[in-house]
């Protein structure tokens, strides 16, 4: 298939103990950075092979249930031919020269997919080659297969483990081929996690459940009006606390951080430190944000999408001119409210600051950024500082921002003393980075065929970028926000996106497809109506109009091009499979919705009827394509998990922000689909592009919420618009 | 206050404040970190051990109302190397994904067998609604459940 | 949370002496804990009643005796709960969790704190902070009650299981400071116009030691219409069942959840069904009958209608039995 042909990507060198260890220089052949154009000096990811014929691959991603640790464990195993079930996963610490350990976009595979396997290749190559001139036979005569090289001709097979050590002084060879996806023997099936036995057995440690030598534990209150400080405190109370030994408060940091200012209880056990946290008195400054609500929000964001936006995001056409003309404008106005990312372990995070350096058990999604802004809270230099990643309990996006870490250190600062910072529920939900809210109105007329002619987007939304940034990155604020919205891929030929933003105080971040977790819900149910408008059949029309895009790719991805046949393919597949247009019991209706996203192509269809207004979801089908699937087992999880979290959000999720704070306090105000709740079938179907893969992480959520109104709208007739839907699960 | 228990069929003590919960006790003092802080509300289950073999949230449970009773963990659910059946078939049906929520979610489960209540998957989807999981690793939970009742 | 005096009890007596002023009893902890932890509840002392036992389920010759301190999951599962009270089984059945359930007791279910948002917020709330006012006149009356307890209070009892028990004409054995006596559970609950709502008329030093289930009583059935499909309150619900003979009710028993600050037991429409041949409109008429006399907030109207439906659910002879 594809070769590298990149002598400076691996540094071979002998393990301490025996065996060898590998050394993948990343920044050669990342897919983003170019060579020079990497941040990182030596971004590098580790392989060892073991004498006892262990693989150890420290995996310099994040955990949280995607199943990195699987998937990139198995890129490195397929091309070394290794044992499967020798093959370990260790968690890295951050270090720059692992390269970009960002976990997030859907990424991990795709930004590894050159580099771990070539350093499979390589790794096998080299212990082919040192087999061969024990034996005294030409490599090329040498197969390898479950960690041993073979040579057929003289029966003779050796362990990887048992090579490893003389393999290191091999030289490393260029050119190393990759495997065609039909040489395929690990990859493309199904591989159960390779962490579910220390999970089931409770052995695994999360952020929570790290302990340290002398550590205490905090438990932190923190303003609950955004922009709020304190004033003044009382500590005795809680100083007197069995078990509390100390109080310390905690100043905010500002922008692109979000730590709250607050006060800090330490204790030497959790308990003790909740209960002094309550004993405390606090006198806060409520800031400029105390009279912000949902409402507020809701009411100038309407206001904002009923005239021109204040920045135009892209046009095509003369929409407006069209629309004004148009005898009949169909009109949509659609409404989504905060959301919370709810990972089931709370915040937490372990600092333990000694001599001016720090080190912190974090389970983060983003230890370079965490580390950088620890850092810089702390006034120290960023080698001064070791994050340590832990297995994560969820993350979804939530776990990107640095403040829990930054929190932590500044604790451990103030105390001098390891400590774990322990976030509760209350603490969790009311302090998140939260999906923000959106008002978006669609305008748009139909031509003489029923096609779209004409199609105005205006979106308002709290952007993102303000919670990290004070001036708008170049473009402004609205391409980031209108993601799934300006982007959308349907050809018509006069359309527009415009933008407001909405001043809000309220923290915002990346939930789980971000952007187009709002934007598709608008766009999918808007063609739907337009469908019906049209008399036109829903995947019909869409299969008519999907094209390819007009504006601008991202820069950052042009090895990733849209591409409308990838779309079609979803569409159509998810619509066969789910027998669209064939007689259905009574009383049931299906909806369709599709979307791009992440570099990733989804199409959904639910099954849904109506009865008493208590709806059922009697079977959801699902399309994907990421191009190659490498762990179809861990990849069908990140389907359903994103379609169940995704109705979750659709049916029941709502942040209600009163008094500029969040009203909620816990699951049970905040309450996320349970079991019972959740579709009955979800059947995952994949369309392999022959290209290299994207991921599987967040694509399947954008299009639930509309293909879910588009089935609840053919069931009844009744077009819902506003998330979450109005209707009660039966 | 002392508190004199079986902990995973050992007799464990130890010195309390009255007001604190068994998951107290069992992550902190103990060093027993299979059960889960999710809620303290009783509404996520991550926290859910056995006492006396009854499924138990033991952020709701005062430690010192644990006296003498018998409390198992995930961590005591295997005998000697042999995992537990559902151990086995939560990892057969890769029935997790964080894994955060999966100590609580077998507890429950076991729970939910020793009671006949896995009969149907719709039983075990009622059963186990106690129990929440924001991976949504939800059809490969029933899917493990109901294989390990179907071998009874 | 304040600290208190943990103490195990055992024997009743015990548990009766060491009651005082500022001291509460505590059974599984799924009520007390959390409203520990809230500030609801701050005793200086705990009694711990567990250890006491009195979780048997026995068949007398007078019908079931069920233990105070039963767990609700054992009752659900008891063959003879089952056979005799199903009503009882379904609305276990159809409260809380599985774990919660299985902790939960069947005294401590019964004597429960109301869930009304405003109890467990900030919000001005009687019950809470007495003279503060009641939030539900202007605000979410979702789950607010059809007949409140009084100008004072609109909450509506959170229990299940007590809307079973009260169709099924439950008698409650308290034992107290002055011995034993027996309420029934329509007396165990204040009566309509107390100025403020205890959650029942218990006083220090009362326990409810069983729960007897006269024989001969409509087996029943149990409807609970709620918003969440699981681990939610009533809306509203229905307990109760009926007799025909030839087409005529000879016999009917029912019971409403989600309406009251207790179970309401339907005496004027059972009188209105008794005699008269069976139809659905029988039903609806009864029911509206029985909920003429409320006066209801705007934000809880509807709940005439679900009531008349659960009622219909489980006073349908054709209906599952």
């Amino acid at each position: 298939m594809s070769a590298v042909n990149r002598r400076d990507f691996l540094k071979v060198t002998a393990a301490v103990g025996g065996g060898l260890l590998v050394t993948i220089n990343l920044a050669a052949c990342r897919d983003r950075g170019a060579a020079g154009g990497a941040k990182a000096a030596d971004p590098s990811v580790f392989v060892r092979i073991n004498p006892d014929n262990t693989i150890v691959v420290t995996i310099p991603k994040s955990e949280m249930g995607q199943g990195v640790r699987t998937s990139l464990a198995m890129l490195v195993a397929e091309e070394l031919d290794a044992d499967w079930n020798q093959v370990r996963a260790e968690l890295a610490y951050y270090d720059p020269k692992f390269g970009d350990m960002g976990t997030g976009g859907s990424s991990s595979v795709r930004q590894n997919w050159m580099p771990l396997r070539t350093a499979g290749a390589t790794l096998r190559a080299m212990l082919v080659a040192t087999a061969a001139r024990e034996w005294g036979v030409d490599p090329a005569e040498c197969t390898t297969d479950n960690s041993f090289v073979h040579h057929a001709k003289g029966d003779r097979k050796l362990h990887y483990g048992g090579l490893a050590a003389k393999a290191a002084s091999q030289p490393i060879p260029a050119g190393v081929k990759l495997k065609a996806k039909s040489e395929w023997k690990l990859m493309g099936k199904d591989r159960i996690g390779i962490d579910v036995g220390p999970i089931t057995h409770g052995t695994a440690q999360y952020g929570l459940d790290v302990k340290v030598p002398g550590m205490l534990y905090a438990s932190i209150e923190r303003t609950l009006v955004f922009g709020g400080t304190v004033t003044s405190f009382d500590k005795a109370a809680a100083l007197a606390v069995p078990g509390v030994k100390d109080v310390v408060e905690i100043k905010g940091v500002g922008i692109g951080v979000t730590v709250h200012p607050g006060v800090a209880v330490v204790a030497t056990n959790t308990w003790a430190a909740m209960q002094g946290r309550k004993a405390l008195t606090i006198q806060w400054d409520a800031g400029p944000h105390a009279a912000e609500s949902s409402e507020s929000y809701l009411a100038t964001m309407r206001a904002a999408v009923e005239k021109k936006g204040d920045e135009t995001v892209n046009t095509k056409g003369d929409p407006d001119g069209v629309l004004a003309k148009s005898a009949k404008v169909i009109s949509g106005v659609f409404e989504t409210p905060f959301l919370s990312h709810a990972t089931m372990e709370p915040m937490n995070c372990t600092a333990s600051f000694k001599d001016g350096q720090v080190e912190l058990w974090s389970p983060t999604q983003y230890p370079d950024m965490a580390t950088a802004e620890v850092a810089k809270a702390l006034g120290l230099k960023p080698e001064k500082v070791r994050v340590n990643l832990t297995m994560m309990g969820g993350g979804f996006g939530r776990r990107i921002n640095p403040d829990f870490s930054v929190e932590a250190a500044l604790v451990s600062k103030a105390i001098g003393q390891p400590v774990k910072v322990v976030w509760t529920r209350e603490d969790d939900l009311r302090h998140d980075f939260y999906r923000p809210c959106s008002v978006h109105r669609i305008d748009a007329s139909l031509g003489a065929d029923g096609m779209p002619e004409a199609w105005r987007h205006r979106v308002s939304t709290p952007s993102i970028d303000v919670s990290y940034q004070e001036k708008p990155p170049e473009g402004g604020w609205g391409p980031n926000e209108t993601d799934g919205s300006a982007n959308m891929s349907y050809r018509i030929p006069n359309r527009s996106c415009e933008y407001t933003l909405q001043a809000s105080g309220v923290p915002r971040g990346w939930w789980r497809a971000v952007s187009t977790t709002h934007g598709m819900f608008a766009v999918e149910s808007m063609i739907d109506d337009l469908a019906a408008a049209a008399g036109k059949d829903p995947v019909e029309y869409r299969l008519a109009m999907i094209d390819g895009v007009w504006w601008k790719q991202p820069p950052d991805f042009p090895e990733y091009p849209f591409r409308a046949d990838r779309l079609k393919g979803v569409l159509q597949l998810a619509a066969d499979k789910a027998g669209w247009g064939k007689p259905l019991p009574k009383g049931h209706a299906m909806g369709i919705s599709c979307g791009y996203d992440h570099l990733s192509y989804a199409a959904e269809v639910f099954e849904v009827s109506v009865v008493n207004d208590r709806l059922r979801i009697h079977r959801v089908v699902v399309a994907a394509d990421a191009g190659p699937v490498v762990n179809p087992n861990g990849a069908r999880a990140m389907l359903e998990g994103g379609i169940i979290m995704g109705l979750s959000a659709a049916l029941k999720e709502r942040v209600t922000i009163k008094g500029g704070g969040v009203a909620q306090k816990n699951f049970d105000s905040y309450s996320l689909l349970r079991i019972n709740a959740a579709p009955v079938v979800i059947e995952s179907h994949f369309v392999e592009t022959d290209t290299a893969p994207t991921g599987f992480g967040e694509p399947a959520v954008p299009p639930v919420a509309a293909g879910l109104a588009n089935a609840i709208f053919r069931a009844t007739g009744k077009r819902l618009r506003t998330l979450p839907l109005d209707i009660k699960l039966a | 206050m002392e508190v004199r228990l079986t902990v995973n069929g050992r007799e464990r003590g130890a010195e309390i404040d009255p007001r604190a919960a068994l998951l107290d006790l069992l992550r902190d003092q103990f060093g027993l970190t299979g059960a889960k802080r999710g809620c303290e509300r009783g509404e996520c289950g991550a926290c859910t051990v056995l006492v006396d073999g009854r499924p138990t949230l033991s952020c709701l449970m005062l430690a010192v109302a644990s006296g003498g009773r018998s409390v198992t963990t995930i961590e005591g659910l295997a005998e000697g190397d042999r995992l537990h059946p559902l151990q086995q078939a939560f990892i057969d049906h890769d029935a997790l994904q964080c894994g955060f929520c999966t100590p609580g979610q077998i507890l429950a489960a076991v729970a939910c067998l020793a009671a006949g209540r896995a009969n149907t998957d719709d039983e075990v989807r009622e059963w186990m609604s106690g129990n929440l999981c924001r991976c949504a690793a939800y059809p490969q939970i029933v899917a493990a459940v109901r294989a390990v009742a179907a071998a009874r | 949370m304040k600290i208190f005096d943990y103490r195990a009890a055992n024997s009743v007596a015990e548990a009766i002496a060491a009651a005082g002023p500022g001291s509460a009893f505590l059974a599984a902890g799924t009520e007390v804990v959390p409203a520990l932890r809230d500030g609801l509840l701050h005793p200086d002392r705990l009694i711990d009643l567990l250890p006491l036992g009195l979780d048997g389920i026995e068949r007398r010759d007078d019908g079931l005796r069920l233990g105070g301190l039963a767990r609700l999951s054992d009752i659900a599962s008891h063959p003879e709960v089952l056979a005799s009270a199903p009503a009882l089984a379904s609305a276990i059945e159809q409260s809380g969790t599985a774990a919660i359930r299985s902790m939960g007791t069947l005294a401590g279910n019964l004597l429960q704190q109301v869930r009304c948002p405003y109890y467990r917020g900030a919000a001005p709330c009687n019950r809470r902070a007495p003279g503060s006012g009641c939030s539900v006149a202007r605000g979410d009356q979702r789950h607010a009650a059809l007949m409140p307890l009084s100008f004072h209070c609109a909450a509506v009892h959170p229990s299940d299981p007590a809307v079973a028990l009260a169709s099924l004409d439950a008698t409650i054995v308290v034992e107290g400071r002055a011995g034993r006596r027996t309420l029934s559970l329509d007396q165990l609950y204040p009566a309509a116009g107390a100025v403020l709502g205890v959650p029942s008329v218990l006083e220090s030093g009362d326990l409810i030691i069983a729960l007897d289930l006269p024989a001969g009583r409509l087996p029943g059935r149990y409807a609970k219409i709620r918003d969440r499909s699981s681990f939610d309150f009533a809306l509203v619900s229905a307990a109760g069942g009926l007799r025909l003979e030839g087409g005529v009710v000879v016999e009917a028993a029912l019971a409403l959840g989600g309406i009251a600050w207790k179970p309401w037991r339907c005496r004027r429409a059972e009188a209105m069904l008794v005699g008269r041949p069976w139809s659905a409109d029988l039903v609806r008429q009864a029911v509206a009958a029985e909920l003429s006399g409320a006066t209801p907030l705007e934000g809880t109207r509807f709940k005439v209608e679900l009531a008349i439906r659960a009622a219909a659910t489980v006073l349908d002879p054709g209906g599952p039995s």
